[in-house]
């Protein structure tokens, strides 16, 4: 920061003291100014503080319901969608997988003699019990 | 800056009460602080609407002081609020071109011989001094009526101001030096200064 030089501070004194001294004095002022200043004070009376601090209440209300709605949003179990991805893929495997049961039993039964055994029992009983016969 | 008299009371106790609507605190803050008030308007603006601008400043103390939060620095805030209804008042002058100037050489007229007698010098350096204030810019009239005449550190004129205190101290160097060199211009030597 620039230093602004003071050669001589008892100059300046002197000019501080005889601007002091010399000073324009401002005129008196009329007898009625406090009057007239009190009567605008009057005119414009402010709230009380008790008044201003009532709308403090509502807003408090408001605040709390906001955060209260927010928090409940907030914990709220958010959906799992990657757990959704993977329960759909097992389903449609299963369907997939049942379907071709449905289709092409003989595919499971080979690969299972008593099930096999277990097939040939219900066809041959059906064959046996067909109306047809 | 805490002051007590009057009613035995601080700016800061009256203050407070008048945050609580107490008109009575008001009043004694006016009473003790018009005449600063008076006297810095009129060594910034003059005597032109000077009553107006009394009760302007006081108005908007009174209006504002409820968002006072630093009750104890009322003064400063209170010096604020005066320069700001002089650069108010300075922009109302520009803009409409009345004539601040006028009063200032209201005393001058008055005076045939100013040396005659040890009042009329009185009053011919008073005239001289206010129309060299006058010759100021607004900024630089700011700084040496705060530090020079009222008699505030050059801190709070920061503060009252909104500067920091370097260009404070660099204003009041160009203002002092302005107004010395107008001094010397009106005939007003060194020799005068000295003997006051």
């Amino acid at each position: 920061m620039r230093q602004f030089p003071n050669p001589n501070p008892d100059k300046d004194e002197k000019l501080v003291q005889f601007l002091r001294h010399y000073r324009p004095i401002a005129p008196t002022p009329p007898s009625d100014l406090e009057k007239r200043v009190m009567a605008m004070v009057q005119q414009n009376p402010r709230s009380s503080p008790v008044s201003r601090k009532l709308w403090i209440i509502p807003s408090a209300i408001t605040a709390v319901l906001c955060l209260a709605w927010g928090g409940s949003r907030w914990l709220e179990p958010t959906p799992n969608f990657a757990s959704q991805e993977t329960q759909s893929q097992e389903l449609a495997a299963f369907l997939v997988d049942n379907w071709q049961n449905v289709a092409d039993p003989a595919v499971n039964l080979h690969a299972d003699p008593n099930l096999v055994n277990q097939w040939q029992a219900l066809t041959h009983s059906e064959m046996i019990t067909s109306p047809s016969d | 800056m805490l002051v007590e008299n009057l009613t035995g009371k601080t700016d800061k106790t009256l203050v407070i009460q008048c945050q609580q609507g107490d008109s009575g605190s008001f009043r004694y803050l006016y009473q003790r602080y018009q005449a600063k008030v008076r006297s810095t308007l009129y060594q910034l603006c003059g005597n032109n609407r000077l009553d107006d601008l009394v009760q302007e400043v006081f108005l908007r103390v009174w209006k504002g002081i409820p968002k006072l939060r630093e009750t104890a620095y009322f003064s400063t805030w209170l010096y604020r609020i005066t320069w700001n209804v002089a650069t108010d008042e300075r922009r109302q002058f520009a803009k409409y071109g009345a004539s601040v100037a006028e009063d200032l050489t209201e005393v001058e007229t008055r005076l045939s011989r100013p040396q005659d007698s040890p009042n009329l010098m009185q009053l011919h350096y008073q005239d001289v001094i206010q129309r060299g204030l006058q010759s100021l810019s607004l900024d630089h009239r700011a700084v040496l009526v705060l530090h020079d005449l009222e008699d505030l550190p050059q801190k709070e004129v920061a503060e009252i101001l909104h500067l920091p205190t370097g260009t404070v101290k660099s204003r009041l160097f160009y203002a002092r030096q302005a107004i010395r060199t107008f001094l010397q211009q009106q005939g007003v030597h060194n020799a005068s200064i000295s003997e006051s």
